[in-house]
């Protein structure tokens, strides 16, 4: 029942950083994302967390190949998609869309939200002539846009608006995965719920995949299904969304979750904080061993030396530390158990379905 | 219900360090009338934590700004009210009285630490400066008040880093030294300006611990302007909601969240996602988006918004409701929507319900005791 749509195994991303003019070499790499494998389920959203710095808005761009990565394997319907050329990437695209974070950066203030919504239509030859604009405006009615706007510019637009224009020109192509940056970061408290509950909507009636993507815990803990926490370029913890927040394992994912302030007074007084201290470290320059260790109030002699491997705690949660029990897999292995469990909750489920319609 | 008795006993009788009464900023651009901030009173307190809760553009910025008298004019103007400190209407006071009480007995944290420290001089330089304007201390003295500053604010090395430049520090160190900067001359009254906004969680609970530290170290009042309902809950003791540069709702931090008046604060915590709650809980959005203060609006700037808006709310003007002490909505239906307790625990099912029964026509309420 629960299929991966893309796995992504050991994904690099590396900035080369080059000095001289006349001899340009390369002196030092920024390493982005340093060795990420995860999956990504049919249909889920999986949240993707981390602060500012850890990669995860480059894990987004690199798995739909804006990026192209320095190394690993992004397998989406069985091909990966490193090893294609941008030509033979082209037709495959149309399934890989994005809504970026920046609703006023991210449309051309010079084409109307026709041509804006319209282009993706005529890049992949999905409607030509008086099609696209039939179609264009069936897109703003999906997204609540009033269609008689079309001949109108991305400035006459507020910015919860603009948000649902950059969501009409992902929806064009009818992708079955869409990355999701920070969509919501940028808008107003009251305009952030409009635009979370257009994407559960549209991905109930689309079906679509998202990987979403935040910095901030409680929109991910509310949109997604699972959620994975970067640090530096690296994973340390994924788990199902309840899971994460109600067990916690990775101790920079303890932190994250105690740092974010719940709207309830009362709730508030009565929280233990675990504050860190420091800062994120240059990933241009990333500590030996954990990357963590340098925040980390757990942190042993070992985390300074070795890296710590990806850890199975419990079906479907993964953790990389030291300090956390657990047996060792490969990311590939572990998502078998994960697709196993959910195989075994839907069987559960229909069992109990049928043990229901025997009782009636 | 179980409404405990008040906290606000012993506030009432403190000191109030800041009274401001009928504030009205306004922006002329245009040949139009931008009502930025529309009649705003407030109070605060000596020793305590005032959020200002709102949207962008819902004045609460603007409003504090003029308070400092740091409004641009023109374009803006204050056409009237009084802001009283320490006994003195700061609107009246000339350039050289108000730059005797800016950065020496209030102080101002900004949003962003980058653009509002100076990039072309050591951060030694800029901690000095107030010290030796404001309290004629000589270098070595100013010098050595910042270096514990520094130390204060939990900047490791402050020997070495004070002469270091902004660039050279992260965000959230940047943030530190923008705090020690505005406590350096022990100010009465502090006002931060979003002070985390531009800054990861890990940090920003780093920054929220530090000004608590600091409050109660140098019994500073604090003004926390914030958009963030997670922020005030866990730094506030009285809250006032911003709307259209009005002020819709006052109540000490605990009520407000408990039992909101007014249906703009009820809605704006509908809409925030929670992390202890999850996916279970369906958000409810407040439909349409703020309106526009160029334009007079006869009735409650919130009424095209509001899901409980009747025909009166559009045209008459709004009256303050008292609900308890402390408590004031500026809602015709306040009554109701307080009785409703539609609070932050609340759940989708329970709002609901609510929802269903104010949805019909004026509900009659008993008075409140």
């Amino acid at each position: 029942m629960t299929e991966t749509l893309i796995r992504i195994e050991n994904l690099k991303m590396h900035f080369p950083i080059y000095k001289g003019t006349l001899r340009r070499r390369e002196v030092s790499r920024v390493k982005a994302v340093d060795g990420l494998s995860f999956d990504i389920m049919k249909g889920e959203t999986l949240g993707l967390v981390g602060e500012s710095g850890c990669g995860k808005s480059t894990t987004g761009r690199a798995l739909i190949q804006l990026y192209r990565p320095t190394e690993g394997r992004v397998l989406f319907e069985g091909q990966d998609l490193c090893k294609l050329s941008n030509k033979e990437l082209h037709p495959l695209r149309r399934n890989l869309q994005m809504i970026f974070q920046d609703p006023y950066g991210s449309l051309n203030p010079r084409m109307t939200v026709g041509d804006i919504i319209g282009e993706p239509l005529k890049v992949h030859n999905l409607a030509t002539g008086k099609g696209v604009a039939a179609r264009v405006q069936e897109l703003m009615e999906i997204v609540g846009l009033d269609p008689r706007f079309i001949r109108r510019y991305p400035h006459e637009f507020s910015g919860g608006q603009r948000q649902r224009i950059g969501i009409a020109r992902a929806l064009a192509c009818e992708p079955s995965f869409i990355v999701c940056d920070e969509p919501i970061s940028a808008l107003d408290v009251s305009i952030q719920a409009q635009i979370i509950n257009l994407m559960e909507d549209l991905q109930k009636e689309f079906g679509l995949t998202y990987l979403f993507i935040a910095h901030d815990l409680a929109a991910v803990r509310h949109i997604s299904d699972r959620i994975a926490v970067m640090y530096l370029g690296r994973m340390a913890e994924l788990a199902d969304g309840k899971e994460i927040y109600e067990r916690p394992l990775h101790p920079y994912t303890k932190a994250l979750i105690s740092a974010v302030p719940i709207p309830d007074p009362e709730i508030e007084l009565k929280r233990e904080r675990i504050v860190l201290t420091g800062d994120v470290p240059s990933p241009l320059n990333p500590p030996p061993g954990c990357v963590f260790h340098t925040r980390c109030p757990f942190a042993e002699e070992r985390c300074k030396r070795e890296v710590p491997v990806i850890k199975q705690a419990a079906p479907g949660h993964f953790v990389a530390c030291h300090l956390v029990e657990g047996q060792e897999v490969d990311a590939a292995v572990a998502d078998e158990i994960v697709a196993q469990k959910s195989n075994e909750k839907s069987a559960a489920e229909r069992t109990n379905a049928a043990a229901e319609q025997a009782a009636v | 219900m179980d409404s405990e008795p008040q906290k606000t006993s012993t506030a009432d009788a403190a000191e109030n360090v800041l009274e401001v009464r009928g504030l009205k900023t306004y922006f002329h651009v245009e040949g139009a009338v931008v009502r930025a901030v529309d009649d705003v009173s407030f109070t605060v307190k000596r020793g305590e934590c005032l959020g200002v809760v709102g949207e962008s553009g819902s004045g609460k910025s603007v409003c504090q700004i003029s308070v400092l008298g740091l409004i641009p004019s023109p374009p803006g103007k204050i056409e009237g009210g009084e802001v009283l400190f320490g006994g003195q209407d700061l609107l009246k006071a000339t350039p050289k009285e108000l730059r005797k009480i800016r950065g020496n007995r209030i102080s101002m944290i900004w949003q962003d630490p980058m653009s509002s420290l100076n990039p072309f001089l050591r951060v030694s330089r800029q901690l000095i400066e107030p010290l030796r304007i404001h309290q004629n201390m000589s270098k070595e003295d100013a010098r050595e008040a910042a270096i514990s500053m520094l130390e204060k604010v939990g900047i490791p090395g402050p020997r070495e880093r004070i002469d270091q430049y902004p660039h050279q520090f992260s965000g959230g160190m940047r943030q530190r030294v923008m705090i020690a900067m505005a406590l350096l001359c022990k100010p009465e009254l502090l006002i931060a300006d979003e002070p985390t906004t531009a800054l990861d969680v890990t940090i920003q609970a780093q920054i929220l611990e530090l000004i608590k530290d600091l409050r109660t170290d140098f019994g500073t009042s604090v003004v926390m302007i914030t958009h963030d309902l997670g922020v005030v809950a866990g730094m506030a003791d009285r809250v006032i909601v911003m709307y259209a540069g009005r002020v819709m709702e006052e109540a000490m931090a605990a009520d407000l969240f408990r039992q909101p008046g007014h249906p703009y604060t009820v809605g704006l915590l509908r809409s925030v996602p929670r992390l202890d709650l999850g996916a279970s809980s369906r958000l409810i959005p407040i439909d349409g988006r703020p309106p526009d203060v160029s334009k007079p609006i006869p009735g409650c700037p919130f009424a095209a918004r509001c899901r409980w808006a009747q025909d009166r709310c559009h045209k008459e003007a709004v009256p303050l409701v008292e609900l308890g002490p402390g408590h004031t909505s500026r809602c015709f239906r306040a009554k109701e929507i307080y009785a409703a307790e539609l609070g932050a625990r609340v759940t989708s099912e329970q709002f609901a319900k609510a929802e269903a029964n104010l949805a019909g026509a004026a509900v009659e309420v008993k008075e409140m005791p």
